[in-house]
């Protein structure tokens, strides 16, 4: 079945297609939900929430991009929901001084997945969620502002302290493995 | 190290990576499909619901209006008087037709007639009771129709007509004689003078007014009518309504910021609801002859039992074993062995929870009949004055606490608004007693919890009211 008419059979509210499209993206989308969250508990009502606002709105999709894309910003506005129920803080925090040392693309290239995955989530709240929508879903410091409420310059200095501290977080890393 | 590299370094490795999903996953997200199908579906009949009460309050409101307005109406077909420039000798006047009529009932209707002679010395009168015809050339009808409102409603205003029922033909000579000759007088004294006199006939004020116009003509041969005022029409009877009803709950629990729904899922699954009831006392008040106004005070106390099991329940039991024992030099010496014993099972915990309440309805509702039935839909706002909870439920981590009352919990205190829509039956067993049935469904509008809680409960309630009803009123009622 290609994904073509997956979306076709979920705008016809066709659970078989429904479940295939889960099938398709669940993991993918359980990681971003899990960048955002602050546990496995919250990241799964996350992605429960997601997918269902996935069938409920899949007739919003205009076939003009990627299902994966569309798919992919539902599930990041839903897990903004849920993160911006909490109050959220944006907060400096001083631990990134010693990222003036540079770091290698050595200290880091070896390292998995599931390792940066933990490194983001040990991030402060509001520098996580910057990196987030930033670096990896590629949101502009407007468009970040705008979803978070926040003056852009905020985002800015955010994902540069975000940046930082997950640099030497990493390298902390490498100094210990070493 | 470029800042550029190491970005999407993370993001290469980060974005096409996919975690590990529950295997439930799936399930679960079919579960909450069908729990917003369910919801979807009763917000829609709850729409549906509000429409058809909202409609049939219109309908009852319009019907009401132009009962009223049929009541009141008191119509003066024709008053003219004509005053011809006839001969001295010979004058030809008509009077008017003043009728009142009324849907329900005809207590009296008559026809005056009489007929000119040629000249003025002779008049002929004739009383004859409904549309019997005429011989005359000139007829002058005063047919008045007089009626009361529905007697399922106010006697009260039934018109008293000093004449008894049924008695219609009356001697038109002993009316007729001296109105004529007063008549004669007036018309005689001047026409200019006459005329205004007869014209205050022609405003549509009521019968009360004609009463007095009557007078103004000095019409002394009829009889005294007491009509009401036109008030009076309006005003029903005093009701009292004594009611129970066995009570069905729903009660929809909902998430409330950032809750697990694992704790949504633990709550539904702990608490089972149970059959609840409502008790109360209400006053209605008719309000013309098909609405009704009704309010009061109401006790709901709707049952609930929770059962809540902990897995992996520990319980930790010391045992201190004391015995004597005798040293090898004969002294007794106290030995002391404690042991801990640990058991590993379950724990469960039930309780009934009580949610109280003390409303005050205020319903407005349209009465009709029906085969003798009397039918009534009513529908408004209930307003809660009081509510207070005891029992257990569970908290953000999925543990028993309990609630109690005069305590501050989760829940309010006062719920707001809700509401009311019913349809009752009414069945008269005495001539002022009734007894009835109402099925009923009240929705309210607001959360039982406060919005700090972790989850939002609102709940629904349908049942059957049943009751007897009481004429407060001091007439005699018959129905």
């Amino acid at each position: 079945m290609t994904e073509y008419e997956i979306i076709k059979g979920c705008l016809n509210d066709n659970i078989k297609c429904q479940q295939k499209l889960f099938e398709l993206y669940a993991g993918k989308m359980m990681t971003v939900c899990l960048r955002y969250s602050r546990d496995q508990m919250e990241a799964e009502d996350m992605l429960q929430d997601a997918f269902i606002r996935v069938f409920k709105y899949i007739h919003q999709f205009k076939f003009d991009g990627s299902f994966e894309g569309w798919v992919r910003r539902v599930v990041v506005n839903t897990a903004l929901k849920y993160v911006t129920k909490k109050k959220l803080k944006f907060t400096d925090t001083d631990d990134y001084n010693e990222a003036k040392n540079q770091l290698q693309s050595y200290a880091y290239s070896n390292l998995g997945e599931e390792e940066i995955l933990k490194l983001i989530n040990q991030l402060p709240e509001g520098y996580r969620l910057v990196f987030n929508l930033n670096i990896i879903e590629g949101y502009s410091h407007d468009e970040i502002g705008k979803m978070l409420n926040i003056e852009a310059s905020t985002s800015r200095s955010q994902l540069v302290k975000a940046r930082k501290m997950l640099q030497n977080k990493i390298l902390n890393m490498h100094k210990i493995a070493v | 190290m470029r800042d550029n590299t190491f970005d999407n370094f993370i993001k290469e490795k980060v974005t096409n990576h996919a975690s590990a999903v529950p295997t439930d996953m799936w399930q679960r997200i079919v579960q909450e499909k069908e729990k917003d199908r369910k919801g979807a579906w009763w917000n829609r009949q709850l729409l549906l619901a509000g429409g058809i009460l909202l409609m049939s309050m219109v309908a009852g409101t319009y019907f009401w209006y132009n009962a009223a307005s049929t009541k009141n109406n008191i119509v003066v077909h024709q008053q003219k008087i004509e005053v011809k420039e006839l001969p001295s000798t010979r004058k030809k006047f008509s009077l008017s037709t003043i009728q009142k009529s009324s849907n329900i009932e005809e207590l009296s209707s008559s026809e005056v007639k009489t007929s000119s002679a040629k000249t003025t010395e002779k008049t002929k009168a004739a009383f004859i009771r409904n549309n019997s015809s005429s011989k005359a050339n000139s007829v002058e009808t005063i047919a008045t129709h007089l009626s009361v409102p529905n007697p399922l409603f106010s006697l009260r205003n039934r018109l008293k007509v000093g004449q008894p029922k049924g008695k219609n033909i009356i001697d038109g000579e002993q009316i007729v004689k001296p109105f004529m000759s007063d008549w004669e007088a007036s018309v005689n004294k001047s026409k200019t003078n006459f005329l205004p006199e007869i014209s205050t006939l022609n405003r549509p004020t009521g019968l009360y007014n004609l009463k007095i116009n009557m007078k103004a003509l000095k019409i002394s041969g009829f009889k005294k009518i007491d009509c009401p005022k036109s008030g009076d029409a309006q005003n029903g009877d005093w009701f009292i309504e004594v009611y129970g009803s066995p009570d069905l709950v729903t009660k929809q629990n909902t998430l409330n910021k950032g809750t697990s729904t694992r704790l949504l899922q633990s709550k539904d699954s702990s608490e089972s609801r149970q059959l609840s009831f409502t008790a109360g006392v209400r006053f209605s008040k008719e309000l013309g002859e098909n609405m009704v106004f009704k309010t009061g005070f109401q006790f709901t106390q709707m049952n609930e039992k929770f059962t809540n099991r902990i897995e992996n329940e520990r319980r930790l039991t010391t045992v201190v074993t004391t015995r004597t024992i005798i040293g090898s030099q004969g002294q007794t010496i106290l030995v002391r062995d404690t042991s801990v014993t640990e058991q590993i099972g379950y724990s469960q915990t039930t309780a009934f929870n009580r949610y109280r309440s003390v409303d005050i309805p205020f319903l407005l509702g349209y009465v009709f009949t029906l085969n003798g039935w009397q039918i009534g839909i009513n529908g408004g706002p209930i307003l809660n004055i009081k509510s207070w909870q005891e029992g257990e439920g569970l908290d953000a981590n999925l543990l028993p606490v309990s609630f109690a009352k005069n305590k501050a919990t989760v829940y309010k205190k006062n719920t707001g608004f809700g509401l009311y829509g019913g349809v009752s039956v009414i069945k008269w067993v005495g001539a002022r007693t009734s007894v009835f049935a109402e099925p009923y469904i009240r929705y309210n509008l607001s959360s039982l919890t406060n919005s700090s809680s972790i989850v939002n409960e609102k709940y629904k309630l349908s049942g059957i009211l049943l009751g007897v009803r009481y004429n407060l009123s001091n007439f005699k009622a018959t129905h």
